[in-house]
C-alpha cells in the first residue's frame, strides 16, 4: 500500500538529555488555533534586518546533599548545597559574545533554619531555608534558584532594538517591557493535535506554524529548525512570547525567529541535541559548566566547610553540630 | 594606571607553572612578542621572589572552540568564543636566587630600566660592549670580559649566506670595540675578505644610509650603542695581492688607491718555514707528502743564509750553517750551493732540479732531504711544488713587503684588511695559514696587548671537522690557547656542523644568523633552545641570536643597518671626491 501521507521519520536522540518528544504526555489544556487570521499552513515569513540577538541560558549543578543534626533535636534536617549559572550571548551578526555571567552557590536547607557555611577555598555559599525536605521538591527548587537567575539576566539584557531568546518556557517570566522569547526544544507536551500537528511535521527549516494562544498569557508556535532534515519532528522548536505584547508584535516576533533562529542551529557533529541546542546556547552552557567549578571540588570544600558549620537559632555552648554531606 | 604601566598579563595556571618555564595570558590592552623580558613578583612564603624571563613563542586561540569548524562559525558570529594570547616564558633569572615557580594569576610587567638590566644580568658583568639592539629598542650588552679573553674568548657566527648576518656582524662588533673608550686602544684587527671585493670600501660613508628617509633614527641607535659619529671606518689598511702583470699593482678592481700590496721575501719564506702552507690539502697530512714537506722545510732552514747586495733574497750553503738564521751572515752569490733566491720560482726550480736528479737522490747527500721516502712520493712532492709555484707567483718574491705583525704594526691602523677573493684557494690557505702563524706567533713571543682579532669567514675552509692541515693546527692552537696569548678568532661559517669542534666548542660568544632548517638541528645548535632553532629559521636580515656564558638564553639582537659602505655601489660619492682632494689638492 502506497501512503499518500509524509513518510515515517524517526528521530535518534542522546538520552543524557531525556526523552525530547512524548507526545503521549499531555497536560495541554486550553490551546486555541484560531489566534492569527490565517490558514493553519506553514508560514514563510519574509527574511528582514534581524535585531541584535541576545541567547539566555543557565545551568545547575547539585553539589552536595546534606543531613545535618542539630544539637536541640536528634531529627536530621536535609539540605543541599548547589551551584546555579545563567548568562548571555549577544549575537550581532558580526560576532557573538558571552557578554553576561552570573554565578550562585547555595546552601538551601528544610524549615526554618539556615545552616551558614564559613568561606572555604575560595567557595563561599548564600544560605536558605524553607520547604520540605525531600529530594523532589528540593530539586525542585535548585531548578527555580536557576530560573531566576536566567529571568533576572533576561531582564537585564532586554532592549527596544534587541530579541532577547530564553532557553526554554517563559511561564515563569513575568511581563517584560522589551521583546522576550522562549524557545523550548523537547516537547513534553503536545499543544496540537490532528491536522494541526500535521502542520507541524510539513514544516521546512525557515517556516513556523500560525500562532496558538496557550492559556490566557501566551502565544506559541512552532517552527523547523535546519542541519537534520525536514523529516517528522526533527528539528522543531516551539517558540513562546508573552501576549501582553499584543498579536500584531507576537507575529512580527515569530516571524522574525522564524527567519533568524536558523542560522544559530547547532550542528549534529558538534552536539548531540543540535539542532534545537542552538550554538550560542551550546557555548554558554560550557561556559557555564566551566565557571561553576569542579564539581569534587567543590564537594570536597562543602565537606571541609562543615565541619565549622553553624545553624540558625543553635543555642551556645551544647555539643558540636553534626553536619554530613 | 596607564596603559603602558598595566600588567602585561597573568601567569596561567591551567598549567602548571615551573622555575624554568611558564605561560602569561596577555591582557586585552596589551600586546606582548617574542624576545620580550618579563618579570614577575611572587609572594612566597620564604620572601618575594622575582622571576626574570624571555618570550619564547607566543600563541592566539579561540576559546571555546574544539573543532576546527567552530571558528568558522565563529567568525560567522553564531558560535560564541573568546579571543585568548598566550605566551611562553623561558625563565632566565630568579632574584634572590630561590628557584620557586611563580604562582599562577601574578601579574606579569615588562622588565624594563633596572629589571631588564637584571634580566639580562647586566649587574653582573664588569665591562660591557654594546653589539645590537634588543626588541624593545635597548642595547643588549656583551660581557667584554668573555670576549677580550681575560674570562673567556672568541667568537662563533653561523649563518646562510645573503642576509647580512656573519660580516655584517663581525662588522659591528669590530667597529664597536675600536670606539668603545677601554677597548679602543687595546684592539689590533686582522680581516679576511673571501667574498668579493666588499670589505675594501669599509673605511668609506654608506650612501644607502645617507639616503634612507630613517637616516636620523638610524644614527640615534648607532649612538646608543656607542658610536657618535656613524659612517665609515675611521683607520683601515687595506692588502691586496699583486696583479699577475705587475708585482707592484693590486689586484683588485673597484679600489686601487690607498691599497698596498702585500707578499713575503724568499728570505722570510725560508726561515719561518712558510713552505708547510704549501701543503695544506687535508690529503697531503696522510700521504707521505708532508714528511718529504717537513724534512726539506728543515733543510732549507739549516743551509738558509741572506745575499749579499741583496736584500730579500736567500741562498742555500752546501752544508747546515750554526746559528739562529736571523744571526747569519750574508754571503756571496759564488758561496752558494744554489743561485740567489729572489722569488718562489727560483726556489722551486733548483729544489726541482736537485730532486729529480736521480743520481743525487739515490746518494747518501740526499737522505737528510728525503729520509726514506719513495720515489713517488719524491716526484709527487716536486709536481706539487711546481704547481705551488704557478699559484702564489708574485706572493714570495725579493722586494715584497710582508703585512706587519706584532710589534712592526705599532704604527699601522688599528684595522688591516687582506683581500684574498681573487687568488687561487691554494692561495688563500697560504696567505690565511702565513698570516695566522705569525699572528699567533708574534704574540707568543710578545706581550697580550693590544689584543688581535682575527676575523675569518669560511672557517670550515680553513679548520674542517675533518682530517687535519698545518692551518687546522694554528687554528685550533688559536682557539685554545689565543685567548690568554691576546689572539681572539672571530670565526664565520655556513654551517657550524662542518667546523673542527675543538675551534667551534672554545668560542665563548655565539651567534646565529638565519640558519639552514637541517642545519639547525645539529647538536653544534645545542646553545639554542627548540623553540630558538626554530626561530632561527626566520630571522629577518639583521638579526641574530646572541648567546653568552653570562646570559643562560639566547637573545635576539638587531644590528642596525651600518654606515660604513660594504659594496662599491654603496661608496658616497663625497667620500671619493673628499679622498681625491685630499690627494691632489
Amino acid at each position: 500500500m502506497v501512503s499518500t501521507r509524509a513518510p515515517m521519520a524517526v528521530q535518534v536522540s542522546d538520552p543524557t538529555y531525556g526523552p525530547q518528544l512524548d507526545p503521549r504526555e499531555g497536560d495541554v489544556t486550553d490551546v486555541r488555533v484560531d489566534v492569527e487570521p490565517v490558514r493553519w499552513e506553514p508560514l514563510s515569513p519574509a527574511p528582514r534586518d534581524a535585531p541584535e540577538l541576545v541567547f539566555v541560558d543557565g545551568v545547575q549543578q547539585v553539589e552536595a546533599w546534606l543531613n545535618v543534626t542539630p544539637h536541640d533535636d536528634p531529627a536530621p534536617v536535609f539540605g543541599v548545597a548547589f551551584a546555579v549559572g545563567a548568562g548571555a550571548v549577544v549575537a550581532d551578526g558580526a560576532r557573538a559574545r558571552v557578554e553576561e555571567i552570573a554565578v550562585q552557590r547555595v546552601v538551601l536547607t528544610e524549615g526554618g533554619r539556615c545552616l551558614h557555611l564559613p568561606t572555604q577555598g575560595g567557595f563561599s555559599w548564600d544560605v536558605r531555608a524553607g520547604g520540605s525536605g525531600d529530594p523532589g521538591s528540593m530539586a525542585a527548587r535548585v531548578a527555580g534558584f536557576r530560573r531566576d537567575l536566567e529571568q533576572a539576566i533576561a531582564e537585564r539584557m532586554a532592549a527596544r532594538d534587541r530579541l532577547v531568546v530564553l532557553d526554554g518556557r517563559l511561564s515563569f517570566l513575568r511581563e517584560t517591557k522589551h521583546p522576550v522569547i522562549g524557545a523550548v526544544k523537547s516537547h513534553h507536551a503536545m499543544y496540537l493535535q490532528g491536522e494541526h500537528a500535521g502542520v507541524v511535521t510539513a514544516l521546512r527549516a525557515g517556516q513556523r506554524t500560525p500562532l496558538f494562544a496557550i492559556g490566557d498569557d501566551r502565544f506559541g508556535w512552532y517552527q523547523r529548525l535546519p542541519n537534520v532534515g525536514d523529516a517528522g519532528w526533527a528539528g522543531i522548536v516551539r517558540g513562546e512570547v508573552s501576549q501582553g505584547f499584543g498579536l500584531a508584535t507576537a507575529q512580527r516576533l515569530a516571524d522574525l525567529a522564524a527567519c533568524t533562529l536558523p542560522r544559530y542551529a547547532g550542528r549534529p557533529h558538534r552536539d548531540a541535541r543540535a539542532p534545537q541546542n542552538m550554538q550560542p546556547i551550546m557555548a554558554l552552557e560550557q561556559r557555564l559548566r566551566h565557571r561553576l567549578g569542579d564539581r569534587r571540588l567543590a564537594f570536597r570544600a562543602v565537606r571541609v566547610a562543615c565541619a565549622a558549620a553553624v545553624l540558625d537559632d543553635a543555642p551556645s555552648g551544647r555539643a558540636p553540630l553534626r553536619v554530613v554531606a | 594606571m596607564s596603559t603602558a604601566d598595566a600588567p602585561l598579563g597573568v601567569v596561567l595556571g591551567h598549567q602548571a607553572a615551573s622555575s624554568q618555564s611558564f605561560q602569561v595570558g596577555i591582557a586585552d590592552c596589551r600586546s606582548v612578542q617574542v624576545d620580550d623580558l618579563v618579570a614577575v613578583t611572587t609572594p612566597d612564603p620564604g620572601g618575594d621572589v622575582t622571576t626574570f624571563g624571555i618570550v619564547t613563542e607566543a600563541y592566539a586561540q579561540i576559546e571555546g572552540t574544539s573543532l576546527p569548524s567552530d571558528t568558522v562559525h565563529f567568525s560567522q558570529g553564531t558560535l560564541p568564543g573568546e579571543l585568548v594570547r598566550t605566551a611562553d616564558v623561558q625563565v632566565v633569572r630568579v632574584d634572590p636566587e630561590r628557584w620557586i615557580a611563580p604562582y599562577p594569576g601574578s601579574d606579569v610587567r615588562p622588565a624594563r630600566g633596572a629589571e631588564r638590566a637584571k634580566a639580562l644580568y647586566e649587574d653582573t658583568m664588569r665591562r660591557t660592549l654594546a653589539l645590537g639592539l634588543g626588541r624593545d629598542g635597548e642595547p643588549i650588552r656583551l660581557d667584554l670580559d668573555f670576549l677580550d679573553g681575560t674570562k673567556g674568548g672568541h667568537v662563533s657566527i653561523s649563518g646562510i649566506s645573503g642576509v647580512a648576518t656573519k660580516t655584517s656582524t663581525a662588522l659591528a662588533l669590530v667597529r664597536l670595540l675600536l670606539e668603545h673608550p677601554e677597548m679602543r686602544r687595546r684592539v689590533r684587527v686582522l680581516i679576511f675578505n673571501v667574498k668579493g671585493e666588499d670589505l675594501l670600501h669599509i673605511d668609506r660613508d654608506n650612501a644607502t644610509y645617507r639616503a634612507r628617509d630613517d637616516h636620523d633614527a638610524l644614527n640615534a641607535r648607532w649612538n646608543a650603542l656607542g658610536l657618535t659619529s656613524p659612517g665609515g671606518f675611521p683607520h683601515v689598511g687595506f692588502w691586496a695581492p699583486p696583479r699577475k702583470d705587475s708585482a707592484t699593482l693590486p689586484d683588485c678592481e673597484s679600489r686601487l688607491e690607498d691599497v698596498r700590496v702585500f707578499g713575503w721575501t724568499p728570505w722570510r719564506f725560508v726561515v719561518e718555514g712558510l713552505l708547510r702552507f704549501c701543503f695544506t690539502d687535508a690529503a697531503d697530512m696522510r700521504s707521505q707528502l708532508s714528511f718529504v714537506e717537513e724534512r726539506v722545510r728543515g733543510e732549507l732552514l739549516r743551509r738558509a743564509v741572506p745575499v749579499q747586495g741583496r736584500p730579500g733574497a736567500v741562498g742555500f750553503m752546501p752544508a747546515a750553517v750554526p746559528g739562529h738564521p736571523d744571526s747569519r751572515d750574508a754571503r756571496m752569490p759564488s758561496e752558494l750551493a744554489s743561485p740567489p733566491v729572489e722569488t718562489l720560482d727560483d726556489l722551486v726550480d733548483w729544489l726541482v732540479e736537485l730532486l729529480t736528479d736521480e743520481e743525487w737522490v739515490r746518494g747518501p747527500q740526499a737522505r737528510p732531504w728525503l729520509g726514506n721516502a719513495a720515489p713517488g712520493t719524491v716526484s709527487a712532492f716536486t709536481r706539487r711544488l711546481e704547481s705551488a709555484a704557478g699559484r702564489l707567483r708574485g706572493l714570495v718574491r725579493a722586494d715584497a713587503m710582508p703585512i706587519p705583525r706584532g710589534d712592526a704594526a705599532q704604527n699601522e691602523p688599528p684595522v688591516a684588511v687582506v683581500h684574498l677573493t681573487r687568488l687561487h684557494e691554494f692561495a688563500q690557505r697560504f696567505v690565511v695559514g702565513t698570516l695566522l702563524a705569525q699572528t699567533f706567533a708574534a704574540k707568543e713571543s710578545g706581550k697580550r696587548d693590544p689584543i688581535e682579532f682575527v676575523v675569518l669567514d669560511e672557517l670550515n675552509k680553513y679548520a674542517p671537522r675533518e682530517g687535519s692541515s698545518p692551518i687546522k693546527d694554528t687554528l685550533i692552537d688559536i682557539a685554545q690557547r689565543g685567548r690568554s696569548l691576546g689572539v681572539i678568532l672571530v670565526g664565520a661559517q655556513q654551517q657550524a656542523s662542518l667546523v673542527a669542534p675543538e675551534v667551534t666548542q672554545n668560542a665563548a660568544v655565539r651567534i646565529s644568523g638565519r640558519l639552514d632548517p637541517a642545519e639547525a638541528e645539529r647538536s653544534e645548535y645545542g646553545w639554542l633552545s627548540p623553540a630558538a632553532r626554530a626561530r632561527a629559521r626566520l630571522l629577518m636580515q639583521g638579526r641574530v641570536m646572541v648567546s653568552q656564558p653570562s646570559v643562560p638564553a639566547p637573545l635576539t639582537v638587531e644590528i642596525p643597518f651600518p654606515p660604513w659602505a660594504t659594496t662599491a655601489g654603496e661608496v658616497a660619492d663625497d667620500a671619493k671626491a673628499a679622498e681625491a682632494f685630499a690627494k691632489f689638492g
